[in-house]
C-alpha cells in the first residue's frame, strides 16, 4: 500500500511516500498562495492510496479533497509518530518551523505526555528568523552554515517581530557589526526555546527537529544553555510528513 | 472540562473549538460556572445587617484565583474531574488576567491528570493555533 503524508505548513509543504511500510520518497515544495494545487501536484505525482495530512493547512486539504477521503491529524501527533519510527530513543522533540514552535515530550512507548506551542505570534520561529535576516541582507540559505560563536556583544530585548526589527535597523544606525545583530538574531529564539524546554522536558535524547533544525548557531546557543547536546535527526524537516504517513498504515 | 477565568457572555470561543474537535465540555470550574451556584447564602437571618454580613460572607468563599493562597480551587477541580467522568482538564486564562496565568503553574504541579494550558484573548486571530493545540490535546486523551 502506497501512503502519502502531506505536512501543510506555513511556508513549506513537506511530503513523505511511505510503500509497503518503508519511506520510499521524500519531496518539499514552497507552500506559496495556493497550497491547495500543491498538494494536487504531489497526489499526482505519487498516485497514493490513501493520504494523511497534518501541519497548518491540514483543513484545508481535508475539506476541500474530500472526494480523495483525505484524514488529517495535528502535527503533534504527526511529530510523535515521526520521531518514534525515525529516533526511536527521542524523549524531547523541538520543532522550530515557519510559523510555529513547540517542544514536544514522549515516554518510553513514543506516546505524548505534554506539549506546548507558541502563542498566535511569530515571535522566536522561522518566520522571524528569516524577516530579520533579511533586514540584514544575509541569505537564509548563507546564515545557516555560519560558523558557531557563541559570543554576545549585544542583546535584543524585542520579541516581537515588529519592535525587533526595528530594534535592529536601530542597531544597524548605530553602525554595530551586522554579525553581532544575527547572533543576537539567534541567541533571542534560542532563549525561547530554552524556556519552553524547562517548561516541558529537559529528557535526552533531545531531538532538534523542522526546517530550522540546519540552523547551527541555534543549536549551539540551546545546547549552550540546557548543557546538553541535542541531536538532529535523519530528515529533519519530515518528521511530520513521515509521521502522518505511517498514522496512514494503522 | 474547563478551569479558569470567567467566560463574558457571549465568549465562547473555547467551548466551540473544543467541541469542534470532537470533546464535550462536561464541567466548568470558573466564577460563570460551578462557583455561580456551588454554595448558596444561608438564608437564616433576622436582619438587613445580619443578612448582609451572610452575603458577604458568601462571596469570600469564592475559590478564585484573586484570593490567596487558594488551594481550595485545587480541591474542586478534582471534586469536579471525578463527579464529571472528565478526561481532561484545559486551563484557561485571558491575557492579562494575571492571577489566573500565576495559578496555572500552581494547579498544573498539583494535578496529575492529562492538563493543557491556555492563554488567550477575546480575538479570532489565534484560532488556528489553539485548534491545533485542543485537537492535539484531545489526540493524547484518545491514545
Amino acid at each position: 500500500m502506497r501512503v502519502l503524508g502531506l505536512d501543510v505548513g506555513s511556508t513549506y509543504i513537506k511530503s513523505a511516500l511511505i510503500k509497503n511500510g518503508d519511506l520510499e520518497a521524500l519531496e518539499i515544495t514552497e507552500t506559496s498562495y495556493n497550497p491547495l494545487e500543491k498538494c494536487y501536484d504531489f497526489i499526482k505525482k505519487f498516485k497514493p492510496d490513501k493520504i494523511i495530512a497534518t501541519g497548518y493547512g491540514r483543513k484545508l486539504i481535508s475539506q476541500r479533497l474530500k472526494d480523495l477521503g483525505i484524514i488529517d491529524i495535528t502535527e503533534i501527533k504527526a511529530f510523535a509518530i515521526g520521531t518514534k519510527y525515525i529516533h526511536p530513543s527521542a524523549r524531547t522533540i523541538i520543532d522550530i518551523g515557519g510559523q510555529d514552535t513547540k517542544v514536544i515530550r514522549l515516554n518510553d512507548d513514543g506516546k505524548i505526555l505534554k506539549f506546548e506551542m507558541n502563542d498566535k505570534c511569530s515571535a522566536g520561529t522561522g518566520r522571524f528568523l528569516e524577516i530579520m535576516v533579511k533586514a540584514l541582507g544575509y541569505n537564509l540559505e548563507k546564515v545557516k552554515d555560519f560558523a558557531p560563536d557563541t559570543k554576545l556583544k549585544v542583546k535584543i530585548n524585542s520579541m516581537c517581530t515588529v519592535f525587533a526589527e526595528s530594534e535592529v535597523i536601530s542597531m544597524i544606525a548605530q553602525g554595530i557589526d551586522r554579525k553581532e545583530i544575527l547572533k543576537a538574531v539567534h541567541y533571542s529564539i534560542s532563549q525561547r526555546i530554552v524556556s519552553m524546554l524547562k517548561r516541558v522536558s529537559l529528557e535526552e535524547d533531545i531531538i532538534f527537529a523542522g526546517g530550522c533544525a540546519y540552523n547551527k548557531l541555534i543549536k549551539v546557543f540551546i545546547e549552550k544553555e540546557i548543557n546538553k547536546k541535542l541531536k538532529i535527526p535523519k530528515h529533519p524537516q519530515f518528521l511530520g510528513a513521515i509521521g502522518a504517513g505511517l498514522y496512514g498504515l494503522s | 472540562m474547563i478551569s479558569g477565568c470567567p467566560f463574558a457572555l457571549p465568549n465562547w470561543k473555547l467551548h466551540h473549538l473544543i467541541e469542534a474537535s470532537g470533546a464535550i465540555v462536561v464541567g466548568e470550574e470558573s466564577c460563570v460556572g460551578k462557583r455561580y451556584y456551588y454554595k448558596l447564602v444561608d438564608e437564616n437571618f433576622n436582619s438587613i445587617k445580619e443578612g448582609l454580613v451572610k452575603i458577604a460572607e458568601r462571596y469570600l468563599t469564592t475559590h478564585c484565583a484573586c484570593f490567596t493562597p487558594n488551594d481550595e480551587r485545587i480541591e474542586d477541580i478534582k471534586q469536579m474531574f471525578e463527579a464529571q467522568k472528565a478526561d481532561g482538564v484545559i486551563h484557561y486564562s485571558l491575557q492579562f488576567c494575571t492571577p489566573y496565568m500565576f495559578e496555572s503553574y500552581k494547579v498544573e504541579r498539583k494535578l496529575d491528570m492529562p492538563y493543557l494550558r491556555i492563554e488567550t484573548d477575546y480575538s479570532m486571530e489565534d484560532i488556528g493555533q489553539l485548534k491545533t493545540r485542543i485537537e492535539a490535546f484531545i489526540e493524547t486523551l484518545k491514545m
